[in-house]
């Protein structure tokens, strides 16, 4: 499938480091979509932030390093996609806190998921990177902007909180 | 790191539609150009009007003549200050009060204020003779004269028929009104007119040389104690001067023509003190021309051999 984008240009022929846009979107879909549902525990939210992610990402067009940093840039823009939409429709996110597109892990005495998305975002987002694409403290800083001893610190009470519901106590 | 398994949340299913939709990438909404109004001119505008309106109002309050004292009301009336040999001393007060109330622009209220307003006769004061030096023949009210004068002047330009009627019909209503013990008012230093309610009986003095003016006349029990003198002013004017020849007629409270019924007789005969560049002072000795005044209410009139009212007023014979 080819997409054609308005100026005459084929999607595939905008390259991202040697990826096409469609590559791209085929390679970090699920890393985008994952940090958009942790961060809104929304579905269609989620969705909005995803598409818009990948659109920032064709239009900005920007020089990557490398695939990390593609993939590290990718994960800010959705996490600052996720907070600008959180600050625009923020009453409603409080009001309509249980609808049907509200993300919802079963509990499971293996997967913590469900418990990591009764964490609080900061925590979230930080043991998410940590313990889901495998960010290092240094690394989680950059994308978060935040120091490495608060990472640190954050780490270690969303691990302990993290326990303390696999555990049975509430957060 | 797999201290915590989070697998449900790393192999998200992402659905199709999403990627879709983030394939289809919308066209970038052009930016609505900002235009940037140019104010330069519209604060010109603005800066420029409220200086004009400040500077307007600085001027205006700067040259407005908010201390102009406001024209007082003369009273109407062309009383003659009756001049005695004596000082009175009942209306010095008043006669004082408005002396000292009596300043350059009070002549200017008193000039207007005889243009518009007709002379009620009203006794003149004698007080403002009292104040003045005794043997003065002068008239004593100024402003009162001045007043009449002014009304006597513009009645001299009409018909004397219409002069006598007109004093006629205002010399009896001038009986009614009090005795005014008031100080001269139309002199060009005197002090307003006087107030109308004054009623004092006063011996009869002169006049002092500088208040020509309209006074009251004394009191007297039955007849005066003391003979008076008429004494009164008017101001100059083509038609008369120092030469013309001046009657005086008296009316009582009744109206009836006190003396010779010929208002041209020797009996009415008055006198031209002396004349300046303003007014021509004259006096009238009711006694000296062999009548008795006795005491009470009357209305005065000084006429030419024309029959022109040169001034006329109220006395009250104390």
């Amino acid at each position: 499938m080819d997409f054609i984008y308005e100026g005459g240009s084929k999607l595939s022929d905008v390259l991202f480091f040697g990826l096409s846009y469609e590559q791209v979107i085929e390679k970090y879909k699920k890393t985008v979509g994952a940090v958009c549902v942790m961060r809104l525990q929304n579905w269609a939210d989620a969705e909005d932030c995803f598409q818009n992610t990948f659109f920032k990402l064709f239009r900005s067009a920007p020089d990557f390093n490398d695939e990390d940093h593609l993939k590290a840039w990718l994960i800010r823009v959705a996490i600052n996609e996720c907070n600008k939409y959180i600050r625009k429709n923020r009453h409603h996110i409080q009001i309509e806190k249980v609808n049907s597109d509200s993300v919802d892990f079963p509990q499971d005495s293996v997967d913590m998921s469900w418990a990591l998305m009764r964490l609080d975002e900061k925590y979230r987002e930080v043991l998410y990177l940590h313990y889901c694409e495998d960010y290092e403290v240094k690394e989680i800083a950059e994308i978060l902007k935040k120091s490495p001893n608060t990472v640190k610190t954050i780490l270690r009470r969303g691990r302990e909180k993290l326990k303390n519901l696999y555990g049975g106590e509430d957060v | 790191m797999s201290e915590f398994n989070f697998d449900k949340l790393k192999n998200l299913e992402i659905p199709d539609s999403w990627v879709d939709g983030a394939l289809n990438v919308p066209p970038e909404s052009e930016k609505a150009p900002v235009v940037f109004v140019n104010f330069t001119r519209s604060f010109a505008a603005v800066a420029s009007l409220v200086l004009v309106c400040s500077l307007s109002l600085l001027l205006f309050f700067l040259t407005d003549d908010n201390a102009t004292p406001p024209i007082d009301k003369k009273v109407p009336t062309s009383e003659t200050s009756v001049t005695s040999t004596e000082s009175f001393d009942t209306n010095n007060s008043t006669e004082n009060t408005e002396k000292e109330l009596a300043t350059p622009f009070d002549k200017v209220k008193d000039f207007i204020h005889n243009l518009f307003i007709k002379p009620t006769q009203k006794p003149s004061s004698s007080a403002e003779k009292d104040e003045e030096p005794t043997g003065s023949t002068h008239p004593s009210k100024p402003s009162e004269e001045t007043k009449n004068d002014e009304e006597n002047s513009s009645s001299t330009t009409l018909p004397s028929t219409s002069i006598e009627t007109q004093s006629v019909a205002t010399e009896p209503q001038e009986p009614t009104q009090e005795v005014q013990t008031q100080p001269p008012t139309q002199e060009p230093t005197e002090k307003p007119d006087v107030n109308p309610t004054e009623v004092h009986t006063q011996p009869p003095t002169q006049k002092p040389t500088q208040k020509p003016t309209q006074e009251p006349t004394m009191s007297i029990n039955d007849f005066p104690d003391e003979p008076f003198v008429i004494i009164s002013s008017y101001p100059v004017s083509g038609w008369n001067s120092t030469t013309e020849v001046v009657y005086c007629r008296l009316y009582d409270a009744n109206g009836n023509l006190v003396g010779d019924s010929d208002l041209y007789s020797s009996q009415h005969l008055a006198k031209i003190d002396s004349q300046d560049s303003k007014r021509v002072y004259v006096s009238y000795d009711p006694q000296a021309r062999g009548l008795a005044i006795p005491v009470g209410e009357y209305s005065f009139c000084f006429y030419n051999l024309l029959g022109t009212v040169l001034v006329q007023g109220y006395i009250y014979v104390s």
